[in-house]
């Protein structure tokens, strides 16, 4: 198949279908920004262009850093601080599979232009040559593909500093000259693809240019023609100024983008467990959302036809912090009780009754789940939306019987919809976090 | 009140009272060795004594990491704490419910964390930080209205002169280290900071004698400004532990599981190390109900529960430290009565999971379940009730009532009917018993 270089041709490619399967992955922030890991209410990963813009944060990342390293020191000289001593690949891709996530997406570049591999474009400063010396993306990406799961790769389109876009930029509002584009962005992105073999590129920094200027359609048109993941890969919609929710793979939309409702496209939420995406080590315990707030968030996307990219933020040192590890571990725990409502489902005709309760399907046997955030005081459960008949079914997922066999409640036909008899049990019995009823042979 | 320095008049000194109304304390592990902060599988506190002493593990960890030629002071000037505040620590443990702290002015390396004459440039004040952690933090505890307790270590395992007095005999025929060192930092900081907790360890390889610990004692209780509100604990020579000082403390992380007539302490960890240990995952960390769990069977059994936590290099206690300090502080907030100010009942427990406190003013019982019996009913067999028994589940939110019978000549049946999961308590289960005996 061919896909020349247009919007047209392009957004004509259907996307991958494990993707829309997977539903869950780990999005992971990770760069020399994990150094000072500080950010004034907004994202670490920012730091330096806070640091250069004082307007943009009130100054307040200047007075730090003046305070913490001095007013002489360079955010080039956080390199050298930045060494990952503690980094495990392996132990990684352990607790990300150990979260039910599907995918992983790691920066390999950010705005700040520090590459997490040997780019030669970005000579001495890359994870290989200056600070930690490992080639971060080739480690992460050999322990993510061994567990199974699929490797994706974040790229920032522009570089904040890099005198060469500053060169372009400078020419006019539409550049007229694309030597940063020739010479570093696209000779990185096909090195990524081709060394790496990654299943997703995640694209960003697409706002300052139209997608012209980013030649991002020469880019996918080698990628979905040319590439050695052409038939796996996908991609998001962050090519361009004009290009967010119109033009590329999965739509996006801003950061943390939860509609509530049901997307015609396929998209996805990026969320934080805390604010920041990059480690901010100034975020405290109660700054983080617990277990069962980002297993709604993710149950409200996915119901709605989206998959929810979870971020966490390893430390310089290399360490996912134990607390967001906490949280991935609660979802797998999750995910392990409730896994048929999630991967390979599929938004239901319906995707909500109330804010807390929300529907997904199986297309191939028909089942209908219903996530309930919280059981009425009764045991009385109304489901106005599924239509119900005489051999209809509902299970709660995780709720044994005797001889851990599962228990079919007793239902009532109501007009509309279905009323659910939930057995009153001992706490411990009860399915954790988010309550799932399979139901069978509704419509 | 004097009391002289032999055990017999030491021992003879009331704990005051605070302590035993507390229940519920805070210990913190900081110092040089927050900066390595490794151990393969018990204390990242020991690095130090580790690294000379365990045939090459640590040596091997820190030559990778660190390089070959990088000796243990190096770690001081890495000791930053740079993101140390101390109002949020205190801020925390106020939120956790606990009501007193002990924190670590020196533990075994001799790295100080006040500014010691003993221990010029080996202290937080002139290497590293530059700040009086101690100082600072008993500020900021004592400003929340709790109490701030000072561990100190007697030994230090480099110390030459220690060592000089070590080598000199079995037991020491001379006490240098501790007329030089020991006895000045231990006046010094109860001069200086007056805390209500002295916290002695390391007293294993001598005994009190050589420790001078009963002058010390003895000047504490009799002469010193916190001479009325001081406690401390056992471990001030190899011979004490258990038998003379203060509170016991057995072993670390000591849980007898039966009542101990004399005051005692479980100090016990979230993971396994005391110190902050980078290495260990999520996983090693108890989690809240277990904590909840072996704080309630200690209070029951007549002890304190003294929780640690590992503050990092920079000064921050990690997060899944404080969401665990967090759970347990919802736990009292509902359920505090059971604990501060409680007494040991007449019975510590029914079986593993039922333990019982009561309040010797008001004559209520308490009883904790640690599990919700699959046919909602409690069974506490050794309670005995009348018709004028009250019963209440603490935290229960639902308006389904509970049911109470009771048996001839003991036992009380309580039925919770089973409800929407958030209408029950978190955690465990906590039962107030009014009229009963």
């Amino acid at each position: 198949q061919q896909y020349g270089p247009t919007w047209d041709q392009i957004n004509s490619r259907p996307l991958p279908g494990w993707y829309d399967d997977v539903k869950f992955g780990i999005f992971i922030h990770f760069g020399i920004y994990s150094v000072p890991a500080f950010a004034n209410g907004g994202y670490a990963e920012w730091y330096w262009w806070t640091l250069k813009n004082p307007s943009s944060d009130g100054g307040a990342t200047q007075r730090y850093h003046e305070k913490e390293f001095g007013a002489n020191f360079t955010y080039q000289d956080f390199v050298s601080r930045f060494d990952c001593r503690l980094f495990d690949a392996n132990e990684w891709a352990s607790i990300i599979e150990k979260s039910g996530a599907k995918y992983v997406v790691l920066t390999s570049k950010h705005h700040e232009g520090y590459t997490l591999w040997n780019s030669e474009q970005s000579w001495n400063w890359n994870s290989v040559e200056t600070g930690p010396g490992i080639d971060i993306v080739g480690e992460l990406t050999k322990s993510v593909k061994n567990m199974g799961l699929h490797m994706g790769l974040y790229h920032s389109l522009f570089e904040w500093f890099n005198p060469l876009y500053l060169a372009d930029a400078e020419t006019g509002k539409n550049p007229t000259t694309q030597v940063y584009v020739d010479e570093i962005l696209m000779k990185q992105l096909k090195d990524i693809v081709t060394t790496y073999e990654p299943e997703l590129i995640w694209a960003d920094g697409d706002w300052m240019q139209l997608s012209n200027y980013w030649k991002s359609t020469e880019f996918l048109s080698w990628l979905y023609t040319n590439s050695s993941v052409k038939d796996t890969v996908i991609v998001n919609d962050r090519w361009g100024s004009e290009c967010r929710d119109k033009n590329g793979g999965f739509y996006t939309g801003a950061d943390h983008f939860n509609p509530y409702k049901l997307q015609s496209h396929k998209w996805e939420n990026c969320a934080t467990i805390g604010y920041s995406y990059g480690y901010d080590e100034y975020e405290q315990a109660t700054d983080y959302q617990n277990a069962t707030e980002l297993i709604i968030d993710l149950v409200t996307t996915v119901a709605c036809g989206g998959n929810f990219l979870l971020d966490v933020g390893p430390d310089a040192q290399g360490t996912i912090p134990n607390n967001m590890v906490d949280r991935l571990l609660e979802i797998g725990n999750w995910l392990s009780i409730n896994s048929e409502s999630i991967y390979g489902s599929s938004p239901w005709r319906v995707q909500n009754m109330t804010f807390n309760i929300w529907y997904t399907t199986n297309t191939t046997n028909g089942n209908v789940y219903a996530f309930v955030f919280e059981l009425p005081d009764d045991g009385v459960l109304i489901l106005s939306d599924p239509i119900g008949n005489n051999k209809t079914e509902a299970t709660l997922l995780g709720l044994k019987g005797e001889k851990g066999v599962e228990v079919s409640l007793p239902i009532e036909s109501t007009k509309p919809g279905i009323t659910l008899n939930i057995p009153m049990v001992a706490p411990q019995d009860y399915p954790p976090y988010v309550y799932v009823f399979r139901l069978t042979d509704v419509e | 009140q004097s009391y002289n320095a032999n055990w017999t008049d030491l021992n003879s000194r009331p704990n005051p009272g605070w302590y035993d109304q507390v229940k519920f304390g805070i210990f913190i592990h900081f110092g040089v060795y927050s900066v390595p902060a490794f151990a393969t599988h018990d204390y990242a506190e020991w690095y130090w004594y580790n690294l000379v002493n365990d045939n090459g593990t640590t040596q091997k960890w820190q030559d990778q990491h660190f390089g070959e030629h990088f000796q243990y002071q190096d770690f001081a000037p890495m000791f930053n704490c740079r993101l140390f505040n101390p109002d949020e620590w205190a801020s925390i443990f106020q939120k956790s419910g606990a009501k007193y702290v002990v924190l670590t002015s020196k533990h075994h390396e001799g790295y100080t964390l006040w500014k010691s004459d003993q221990s010029w440039s080996w202290n937080s004040v002139e290497n590293g930080p530059g700040i009086d952690i101690v100082g600072k933090l008993t500020n900021s505890v004592k400003a929340q209205g709790l109490h701030m307790g000072l561990y100190h270590s007697l030994y230090e395992w480099f110390n030459p002169l220690y060592l000089a007095d070590k080598k000199s005999g079995n037991p020491p025929t001379q006490n240098t280290y501790v007329k030089e060192v020991l006895l000045n930092q231990l006046r010094d900081i109860v001069l200086k900071y007056e805390p209500d907790i002295v916290w002695a360890d390391g007293e294993w390889e001598q005994y009190s004698d050589y420790w001078g610990s009963k002058e010390f004692l003895s000047w504490l209780y009799s002469d010193s400004p916190v001479k009325e509100t001081v406690v401390v604990n056992d471990r001030w020579g190899k011979e004490t532990r258990g038998v003379d000082g203060g509170f016991y403390t057995g072993g670390d992380n000591w849980q007898p599981g039966h009542l101990v007539t004399h005051k005692w302490e479980n100090c016990q960890t979230i993971g396994s190390s005391y110190g902050y240990n980078e290495n260990e995952p999520a996983e090693a960390y108890q989690d809240s109900t277990i904590l909840i769990q072996e704080f309630v069977e200690t209070v029951a059994c007549g002890g304190n529960f003294l929780l640690d936590v590992g503050p990092n290099a920079e000064g921050v206690i990690p997060n899944n430290m404080v969401d665990r300090l967090y759970d347990i502080g919802k736990f009292l907030s509902i359920n505090g009565e059971s604990i501060y100010g409680s007494s040991p009942w007449r019975i510590q427990n029914q079986t593993q999971s039922i333990w019982f406190t009561t309040n010797t003013t008001t004559g209520a019982i308490y009883a904790f379940s640690y599990y919700f019996p699959e046919d909602g009913v409690f069974n506490f067999n050794e309670i005995i009730g009348s018709k004028s028994t009250i019963v209440e589940l603490f935290g229960y939110k639902s308006k389904n009532p509970i049911t109470i019978e009771t048996y001839q000549p003991k036992g009380i049946n309580i039925t919770v009917p089973f409800v929407s999961p958030s209408d029950y308590p978190p955690f465990i289960y906590v039962f107030k018993f009014i009229n009963a005996y």
